[in-house]
């Protein structure tokens, strides 16, 4: 299950050709440091999380700080969905890190 | 090992809704006190949802503004980080200080909901204590077996009461119910549908004794998620309302910032100053749909300006009789 979900934002991310589009509508990228605060940089963030890598202070600014308001998506040429990504990778982030499964079953128990 | 702060904001709204079913504190009785003297009946096919997202705001701002001094007190945010003893109520209260005045505009925005639907002829019926979160944050948030843990929770009370169909008052709420919750949960044959696109409906035309001049916000969650664009025009129109566009409106509306407050409390305000001025400067009157826009907007809003929802307006408007 987790693996699918690993499986499928490589896949969908993989189709960012990095055009910036996005980065246009985001409310969010004009207020941050950086432009992981922008579409196209949580894509590729999230890219990078599926592929193993680390959780950083920075990569999860990145993807908390989307609003999932969803203006990307009409912007993005190749029609990624760029909230269900972000969405996804803060499930990764709850399961890989927190491992939420158990703590819930836990105190439900 | 130092927990982050994100950390603590998940783990504190998760052990929260698991343990009381809202991922705030608020008490059961607090959530359906709005609904007192309108006479709902408690069981029907048809039944009113608010999914308390509404009634949770002005408490959700408090424990943000706790989360935030939380953030720059380390012994704060291990005691904090202890989830548990915080969703105990006595610490609860302690720490809690909702602003009377919000709550009181959320539960007058639910009453002008039921009174404008009651215009229509449509008499729902009303959950009170079982009006449960829905957990549409929790899924936003990717805790999604606490989410799952919730939406179970939900579904139970709408079977064992016998809802076909259910009416939704905010945006997020009809989403995650009709487009989420399907994916979820097996069998589910609910029809869900938002006030707004009831009234949108059945409304008939009514002029007002003055005219008013609103811009409108559109909230993504209806414009981007749900195709929701006419409808809300619709009703202010046949208000009387006249309605002004601002320059990101419709499917391209602009977010107020409001679901990142909790987590990016300066980011969420810049953004939300960012929409302010480009919707007072076509009019000072901002009319909102979302409990999230509403609380989001208003905090950041200049003295000169009205931020107002959608219901209370046009129940206003319409000479409905609002009561204390």
């Amino acid at each position: 299950m987790l693996e699918d979900l690993r499986e499928w934002i490589k896949e969908e991310a993989s189709k960012c050709m990095f055009c910036g589009f996005c980065e246009t509508v985001c409310p969010t990228i004009k207020f941050g440091p950086h432009r992981g605060y922008g579409p196209r940089g949580r894509v590729n963030i999230a890219l990078y999380i599926s592929e193993g890598g680390k959780y950083t202070e920075e990569a999860l600014s990145s993807l908390y700080s989307c609003l999932l308001c969803a203006a990307c998506t009409l912007k993005c040429p190749a029609n990624i969905d760029i909230p269900e990504i972000v969405r996804a990778s803060r499930v990764l982030y709850s399961e890989d890190s927190l491992k939420e499964a158990i703590v819930v079953e836990k105190k439900v128990s | 090992m130092k927990r982050r702060f994100l950390d603590v904001v998940l783990d504190t709204m998760r052990t929260l809704t698991i343990k009381t079913g809202y991922p705030v504190p608020i008490s059961r009785s607090d959530v359906y006190s709005w609904a007192r003297e309108l006479n709902l009946k408690a069981k029907g096919p048809v039944v009113l949802y608010t999914g308390a997202l509404y009634q949770i705001m002005p408490y959700l701002e408090s424990l943000v503004s706790i989360l935030k001094r939380a953030k720059e007190s380390r012994t704060f945010l291990e005691l904090m980080g202890l989830g548990k003893r915080f969703a105990s109520s006595s610490l609860v209260k302690t720490f809690i200080k909702v602003d009377k005045v919000k709550v009181a505009t959320s539960n007058a925005i639910l009453r002008s909901i039921v009174l404008l639907l009651k215009e229509v002829g449509v008499e729902p019926s009303y959950l009170y204590e079982n009006d449960l979160y829905s957990g549409v944050l929790l899924y936003d948030l990717g805790l999604s077996e606490t989410f799952l843990l919730q939406a179970k929770r939900v579904y139970k009370v709408f079977k064992e009461r016998g809802v076909k169909k259910i009416i939704t008052v905010d945006p997020h709420t009809t989403y995650v119910l009709r487009n989420v919750y399907p994916k979820f949960i097996e069998g589910f044959d609910l029809e869900v549908q938002s006030y707004i696109e009831i009234l949108s409906e059945r409304i008939e035309r009514k002029r007002p004794k003055e005219t008013v001049e609103v811009v409108i916000h559109d909230p993504c969650f209806y414009a981007r998620y749900q195709n929701i664009v006419e409808e809300p025009r619709k009703i202010l129109e046949a208000s009387g309302i006249k309605v002004l566009e601002p320059r990101r409106t419709r499917r391209f509306t602009s977010c107020c910032g409001g679901p990142v407050e909790a987590l990016y409390p300066d980011l969420s305000r810049a953004v939300a100053m960012d929409r302010i001025r480009e919707l007072s400067s076509i009019s000072k009157t901002i009319v909102t749909l979302c409990p999230i826009c509403f609380s989001n907007l208003s905090r950041v809003k200049p003295q000169n300006v009205e931020v107002i929802d959608l219901a209370l307006l046009v129940a206003k408007v319409r000479g409905l009789m609002l009561g204390k």
